[in-house]
């Protein structure tokens, strides 16, 4: 599956929410992230067919989208999800299967493993029950394209979990797609292999997280003594988030030379490179960008 | 469209039907039993009835219109609609098509009981006559649906705006079919008279003629009064073609309203489809030439119907109140309504005028 944005654009009244995008995604999971107001909704309503385009070109496997015309096998769960009143979730199997094929087994097994009653009211549920709710009836969807905006807010950090494995499970390496958008980028950490970046409706960035860090490492250390922010730059190297506690200190940096020239000069007991996390990454490209700005 | 959907908006909305099919029956069932036999020997029911079932019928058009498109106000629901992957024309059509039945078909079989409670009682029955009856009452809630569905459902696509051109079309045709049958093939103004009166005798006074004529002529000087004027508007010239000519000034008014209307109402955007706003300026107008053009329309067919037309307006100016207050999301009239309220009026008017104008 291959969607495909050509210099789209949208306004919101007197806001541009989407300013010339550009993107290509392929199959597999991807994060849409941005801060507040960065335009994620919008790029999801438009690829759901629920806005249309001012200007560009959104294609899905080469056929354009738009409005009355979304994408065939597109599946949209928005932040705040429409369900018709004192529907139970067997209800809202019914109600969506008049819709969209569905797997009501796979509807089952989830409000087993969430332990959500399948015949009392979804508006008797609590705010995460809910989530998980549509979440599950979301991902038996026997869908192509799978939208969720904000789709993981209010879920604990089990059911987290277990929805992260249910979408990997269903989508990765099956020719389909999921955009999932989020402001919280740690729900996405070990979900989504791809990332778009979008600020102010622009594409900020898009790639793999390790593309997205552009060189960032993240070093560790302890030192003899305790070395202040200052100390390090003296050295030239560009400090990001620095911290420290007594004599240990953690910051990121693009300085490929940091550690020979810390070695060098405070020749720390334990000096290494760790990993950094995706939320690490993309929390610095988000700074970035707001610092271009 | 997908059946299963059209069953599952049809059960939705069964406890709507069932409460409007009960009142239709009990209201028809209660002045059937009040009916008296009339100076001709027949059975005539009450006066009051045909405007009382109308008024229901028409009441529950406008609700029906109301929550049928409901879902366009409110994000949640536009946010699921509007991405099922159906095309917006088609869910438009489905939605409005599954409430059209649900107002008709109970009117009719009401109608048909109403009928039989007459046989019962020994009423001597013409069935054209009563086909006619139960044509006009359709013809009535199909307008009134439509004329609340403008509104309701912010029509806002070219196709949805050429969509209720062509409707109201329809019924406007539907509706004055009968009258043109009867005109010209009677010619004569004074044997057209004498259907009017017999349709009052022996239909059930359920829809639109029959209510107004069975108020009309229900005594004698009023019968003489109306007869006089009438046959005075009719009588000297060709009632045909009278007819015809009103026709023509429908037809001559509604495509340029139709056009004018969807260029300022179209929304090549779409996303104020299903959000609640005060909308730029242009949209606000086009709102009120919206009402304007519906109340015009209304002004046309109450020219027949001079009667009814203020039981129309009423309804009329209590739709524009609900359409107003749900679109400013307040109670409060502003002075931009009124201005509204004020072009509808004189759009009402021009309506008459102009079908009178166009009849003599």
């Amino acid at each position: 599956m291959i969607v495909e944005a050509k210099s789209i654009s949208k306004r919101l009244g007197e806001t541009r929410a989407i300013d010339g995008l550009s993107f290509v995604l392929t199959d597999g999971i991807v994060g849409l992230v941005g801060k507040n107001g960065a335009g994620k909704s919008t790029l999801l309503r438009c690829l759901a067919g629920v806005y249309q385009l001012d200007a560009g070109e959104l294609l899905c496997d080469g056929v354009p989208i738009g409005l009355s015309r979304p994408a065939e096998g597109t599946f949209f769960l928005p932040d705040d999800p429409y369900c018709p009143k004192g529907l139970s979730l067997k209800g809202l199997y019914r109600f969506l299967s008049c819709h969209y094929a569905l797997d009501y087994s796979a509807i089952r097994d989830m409000a087993m493993e969430f332990g959500l009653p399948t015949d009392k009211p979804i508006s008797s549920f609590s705010k995460g029950m809910k989530r998980q709710a549509y979440l599950a009836a979301a991902l038996s969807v026997d869908s192509r394209l799978l939208l969720l905006d904000e789709a993981f807010d209010g879920l604990d950090p089990l059911a987290l979990e277990k929805i992260k494995s249910r979408i990997v499970e269903r989508f990765v390496g099956k020719d389909r797609l999921v955009i999932i958008a989020s402001h919280n980028i740690v729900s996405l950490e070990r979900l989504s292999d791809t990332f778009l970046l979008i600020d102010k409706g622009r594409l900020s960035d898009k790639g793999a997280s390790e593309e997205i860090a552009h060189g960032l490492t993240k070093i560790q250390a302890v030192f003899s003594v305790p070395v202040s922010e200052s100390d390090i730059e003296s050295l030239g190297i560009d400090v990001i988030g620095f911290r420290s506690q007594g004599a240990m200190a953690e910051f990121l940096t693009h300085d490929e030379s940091s550690i020979d020239k810390l070695k060098g000069r405070f020749a720390p007991p334990y000096i290494e490179k760790v990993p950094l996390t995706s939320t690490e990454i993309i929390a610095h490209a988000m700074a970035e960008g707001e610092k271009h700005e | 469209m997908n059946r299963k959907y059209l069953l599952f908006e049809a059960r939705r909305w069964l406890g709507f039907v069932i409460v409007y099919f009960a009142l239709l029956s009990a209201v028809v069932l209660l002045f059937a039993s009040v009916s008296y036999v009339s100076v001709y020997g027949t059975v005539q029911p009450s006066n009051v009835d045909g405007t009382t079932i109308n008024s229901i019928a028409i009441a529950f058009s406008v609700i029906m219109a109301m929550l049928t498109f409901s879902y366009r106000y409110d994000r949640k629901s536009s946010d699921y609609y509007l991405s099922i992957g159906e095309k917006r024309d088609r869910l438009f059509i489905a939605r409005y098509l599954v409430s059209l039945v649900y107002l008709i078909v109970p009117y009719v079989i009401v109608s048909l009981l109403f009928y039989l409670v007459l046989y019962c009682r020994g009423a001597v029955l013409d069935y054209g006559l009563g086909f006619l009856s139960i044509l006009f009452g359709i013809v009535i809630i199909a307008a009134s649906y439509l004329v609340s569905c403008f509104p309701f459902s912010r029509g806002k696509t070219y196709f949805e705006g050429f969509f209720y051109f062509f409707v109201m079309m329809a019924i406007l045709q539907l509706g004055l079919l009968p009258l043109s049958f009867f005109v010209g093939a009677l010619v004569k103004s004074d044997a057209f008279m004498e259907v009017c009166l017999k349709a009052v005798e022996y239909a059930p006074s359920l829809a639109l003629g029959p209510a107004l004529f069975s108020e009309l002529f229900a005594n004698d000087i009023a019968k003489a009064a109306v007869t006089d004027t009438l046959l005075k508007a009719l009588g000297e010239s060709d009632a045909f073609l009278a007819v015809f000519s009103t026709y023509v000034a429908t037809y001559a008014v509604l495509p340029i309203a139709a056009t004018v209307y969807v260029y300022l109402a179209r929304e090549p955007s779409g996303e104020k489809m299903g959000r609640p706003s005060k909308g730029p300026s242009f949209e606000r107008y086009s709102y009120h030439f919206l009402m304007g053009t519906a109340a015009f329309i209304l002004g046309c067919f109450c020219y027949f119907f001079v009667y009814l037309s203020i039981l129309l307006f009423v309804v009329y100016c209590v739709v524009y109140y609900a359409v107003a207050s749900l679109y400013a999301r307040t109670f409060k009239v502003s002075l931009w309504d009124l201005y509204g309220y004020a072009f509808s009026l004189v759009a009402m008017a021009s309506g008459i005028v102009l079908a009178a104008i166009a009849a003599v």
